[in-house]
C-alpha cells in the first residue's frame, strides 16, 4: 500500500527486564499514534518527531526528561538535538526543564528568526547560558526534583552504594524518533546521559555528526540516530561515519545497516576490547520509497514504526549472548505518486 | 618509520597586526616533541598551548567576549588511535587544550563550564581569573557590539614516528554570541576529525556552519570514498559550505597518514606552518602551490 508519511522511534538500547516489557510496548504504541495523528495536523517532520520525544521524555521509563539518569551529583543534567537534514538545534547540560526536546527545538527555530546585529545565531547553547535563552523563550521550566522518579532515586542509592559508575543495565541511553513528512525529514533525540555520569559531562545525543544525522536532499534524505555506550559512539563518530554509507537506492537499506554497521563500529579498532553496546534507527527516502532500519548489539532495543495504516511496536531482543553479534530488521514502503 | 610533522594555524581572518612569527613557534615546539620521539598527542597539544598563549590570537588569552563580557572557550584533541577529549565552555584554566588532554587520558570525552574547570584544576592545571583572557582590541569589539563574520580558532595536526596521527584546537569563540554558544571546534567530526586510514584534519571558519556540514569529517570521507586528493576534496566540501551557508571563510589544515601535509583555505588570510623532518615552512597566505596549496 502506498503511504506519505512515516515514523520510527525508540525508547532505548540495553536491558529491557521482561516484566517492564509490556509497559514499553505501551508507550512505544501511544508516541506511534500521537505521531501518526499529528501528521494531519502539523507540516513538517520536525514537528512530528518534536511532539513524539515529548511524550517519550514525560514517559518514567525512558532516560529523557522524567525518569532520566541521575548524575553523580545526584541532578538530571539533559541533552537534546533536532535537524530537519539542513540545520540543526540542539542543548547540553540543562537542569529542570521537562522537555529537552523544546529546547532543542527553540535553538533550533530561533536560527530562523530575522539575523540580529549580523550575528549569526547559535545552534548548541550549553548549561546556564542555554537556561537563560530558554527561559526567555518561555520553555517550561519545572523544580528540578520533578524529573526525579522513585525508580530513578532508588537506582542512583543503589549504584552509589555499590559505587558502580559504569552500570549498563537497566540505563538506556536515549530516545529517539525519525520522520518524513511532508517533503521534510526530521531527526530528534534526548538523553539524561549515563547513570552517575561524571558531573559536567555531555554524550553524543547533542552532538550533530555524533549521536544523530541527516541529510536532506530533494532526490534522497536520510536520517539516523544513534542510542548507547556514549563513548563508542563520540569515538565512532557513529551517525555520521554510517549514515554517510546508506546512500545507494540499489542496496536495501536494512543490508547496507547491517554491513557499515560490522565494519565501522563492531570492527572499530577505537573499540579497543570493549564489548559493543549500541542501537540505530534509520530513516531514507528516496524518489520511490521511504525504507526503515534498526540494529541493535545489545541485548534489547525497544522500537516502533508508524504511517497512517500501520503501526508496529516491539522490544526486538538478541538471542545470541556471543559479543559482537547483532540483530536487525527493515521495511520497505512505496512512496504516493504524489510525493515522488 | 615515518618522517615526523606537525602543521598549525592560527585562525581564518587572523588579525593584521598578528605577529607572524607565533604559528611558526607553534609548529617547531610541536615538531620538537615528535623529534625526541614524542607522540602526534604531545606534539598538537604542545602548539595549540603555544597558540593559546598568544594575545592576538582568539584562543584562551586573546579569547573573543560572548555577549555577558565573559570569555569561554572551547578546545579538543583527537588521535588515530581512538583517543578524544574535549572541553566547552570553560573561563578559568588557563590552557584549555591542556585540560582537552587530562580529559583523553581520564575517559571522560567531554565536559563542560564549570564542571570542565573544576575537574582541571583537581587535576592541577594552572587556572587564572577570567580577567586574564581579556584583550584590549577584543574587549573594544565586545564594547562596541562589533561582530566578525567568521571566527577565528586555532589548530595542529601532526603525524609521529610510528604513524599515529593527531588533531587539537582551540578557540574562544564568536564574539559578542550568546552566553552558552558552542561551535564546532571541539567537537568530533566537526571542527576536527581523524582516521587512521586516511589523516588528521582540523577546520576553521564560522562554527554553526561547520557543525552543520560537519566539515572535517567531510572532506575526509570524500577522500576515502570518492578518491579524491586531499586538495581536490577540500575545494569541493568547501565549495558545498560557500553555496549552502554564503560564506566564503572556510580553511583547514590536513597531514595524510604518509606524512603528507595540506593546507587549503578559501579566504586568503590564514596564517599557518609547516615544520617536520621534511618541511620549514610558513606564511600569511601561501603562494608556493609545489607543497601546500590556497585559493
Amino acid at each position: 500500500m502506498d503511504e506519505s508519511s512515516f515514523l520510527i522511534i525508540h525508547a532505548g538500547a540495553g536491558f529491557h527486564a521482561e516484566r517492564k516489557r509490556s509497559s514499553y510496548k505501551k508507550l512505544l504504541k501511544h508516541c506511534l499514534q500521537i505521531g501518526v495523528q499529528s501528521f494531519n495536523e502539523i507540516s513538517t517532520a520536525v514537528d512530528c518527531v518534536e511532539r513524539v520525544v515529548c511524550h517519550l521524555e514525560d514517559s518514567p521509563l525512558t532516560n529523557a526528561g522524567c525518569g532520566s539518569n541521575l548524575s553523580l551529583d545526584g541532578t538530571v543534567e539533559s541533552e537534546a538535538l533536532v535537524s530537519d537534514g539542513k540545520s540543526c538545534g540542539s542543548v547540553a547540560a540543562i537542569i529542570g526543564f521537562k522537555n529537552p526536546i523544546k529546547c532543542a527545538r527553540a535553538v533550533f527555530d530561533n536560527q530562523l528568526l530575522p539575523s540580529q546585529l549580523g550575528r549569526v545565531p547559535p545552534c548548541f547553547l550549553v548549561a546556564q547560558g542555554a537556561e537563560r535563552f530558554l527561559e526567555d523563550k518561555g520553555i517550561e521550566k519545572v523544580p528540578a526534583d520533578l524529573l526525579l522518579t522513585k525508580e530513578s532515586r532508588s537506582i542512583f542509592n543503589e549504584a552509589c552504594a555499590r559505587l558502580c559508575k559504569e552500570l549498563k543495565a537497566p540505563s538506556l541511553c536515549t530516545v529517539g524518533a525519525l520522520a518524513y513528512h511532508n517533503n521534510t525529514i526530521a531527526v530528534a533525540n534526548s538523553s539524561g546521559g549515563i547513570l552517575l555520569k561524571h558531573p559536567g559531562r555531555i554524550g553524543p545525543s547533542c552532538l550533530f555528526g555524533v549521536g544523530s544525522w541527516a541529510s536532506y536532499q530533494p532526490e534522497m534524505s536520510l536520517a539516523i540516530t544513534v542510542t548507547g555506550i556514549g563513548e563508542q559512539i563520540m569515538k565512532t563518530n557513529l551517525a555520521s561515519t554510517i549514515g554517510h554509507q546508506l546512500f545507494n537506492v540499489n542496496v536495501p537499506l536494512m543490508f547496507l545497516l547491517k554491513d557499515n554497521f560490522q565494519k565501522f563500529y563492531i570492527e572499530s579498532s577505537f573499540l579497543d576490547n570493549e564489548e559493543p553496546l549500541v542501537g540505530i534507527i534509520v530513516l531514507r527516502k528516496s524518489s520511490t520509497a521511504v525504507e526503515l532500519a534498526w540494529i541493535h548489539s545489545s541485548k534489547s532495543f525497544a522500537i516502533g514504526y508508524g504511517t497512517s495504516s500501520h503501526l508496529k511496536y516491539f522490544v526486538s531482543e538478541k538471542l545470541s549472548k556471543v559479543e559482537k553479534t547483532f540483530e536487525l530488521g527493515g521495511v520497505n514502503f512505496s512512496l504516493k505518486d504524489h510525493f515522488k | 618509520m615515518m618522517h615526523p610533522v606537525v602543521v598549525c594555524h592560527g585562525g581564518v581572518q587572523s588579525v593584521s597586526d598578528l605577529n607572524s612569527t607565533v604559528v611558526h613557534e607553534a609548529a617547531t615546539a610541536g615538531y620538537q616533541i615528535l623529534a625526541n620521539n614524542g607522540s602526534a598527542l604531545d606534539a598538537v597539544v604542545e602548539s595549540v598551548r603555544v597558540l593559546e598563549d598568544c594575545p592576538a590570537l582568539n584562543a584562551a588569552l586573546g579569547s573573543n567576549l560572548q555577549l555577558d563580557g565573559v570569555v569561554r572557550c572551547d578546545a579538543g584533541v583527537m588521535t588515530s588511535s581512538g583517543h578524544y577529549g574535549a572541553c566547552i565552555g570553560t573561563s578559568i584554566i588557563k590552557n584549555p587544550i591542556l585540560l582537552a588532554k587530562e580529559i583523553v587520558h581520564h575517559r571522560v570525552n567531554l565536559l563542560h563550564g564549570q564542571y570542565a574547570d573544576k575537574f582541571g584544576k583537581d587535576k592541577g592545571l594552572a587556572a587564572v581569573d577570567n580577567s586574564y583572557f581579556k584583550v584590549e582590541k577584543r574587549l573594544s569589539r565586545w564594547k562596541d557590539s562589533q561582530t566578525l563574520a567568521g571566527c577565528d580558532t586555532v589548530g595542529a595536526v601532526a603525524i609521529d614516528k610510528d604513524g599515529l596521527l593527531a588533531a587539537a584546537s582551540s578557540t574562544g569563540g564568536l564574539t559578542t554570541c550568546i552566553p552558552g554558544r558552542v561551535g564546532d571546534s571541539a567537537i568530533s567530526g566537526q571542527g576536527l576529525a581523524v582516521d587512521p586510514e586516511i589523516g588528521a584534519i582540523t577546520a576553521t571558519g564560522t562554527g554553526e556552519f561547520i557543525a552543520k556540514q560537519c566539515t572535517s569529517k567531510d572532506v575526509l570521507q570524500k577522500i576515502k570514498y570518492l578518491k579524491l586528493d586531499p586538495l581536490t576534496a577540500a575545494k569541493e566540501t568547501f565549495q558545498e559550505y560557500k553555496t549552502q551557508f554564503r560564506e566564503d571563510a572556510i580553511a583547514a589544515i590536513f597531514v595524510s597518514n604518509d606524512g603528507v601535509p595540506c593546507i587549503y583555505a578559501e579566504s586568503d588570510s590564514l596564517e599557518w606552518a609547516v615544520v617536520g623532518d621534511k618541511f620549514n615552512a610558513s606564511g600569511f597566505h601561501n603562494h608556493d602551490k609545489n607543497l601546500f596549496a590556497t585559493s
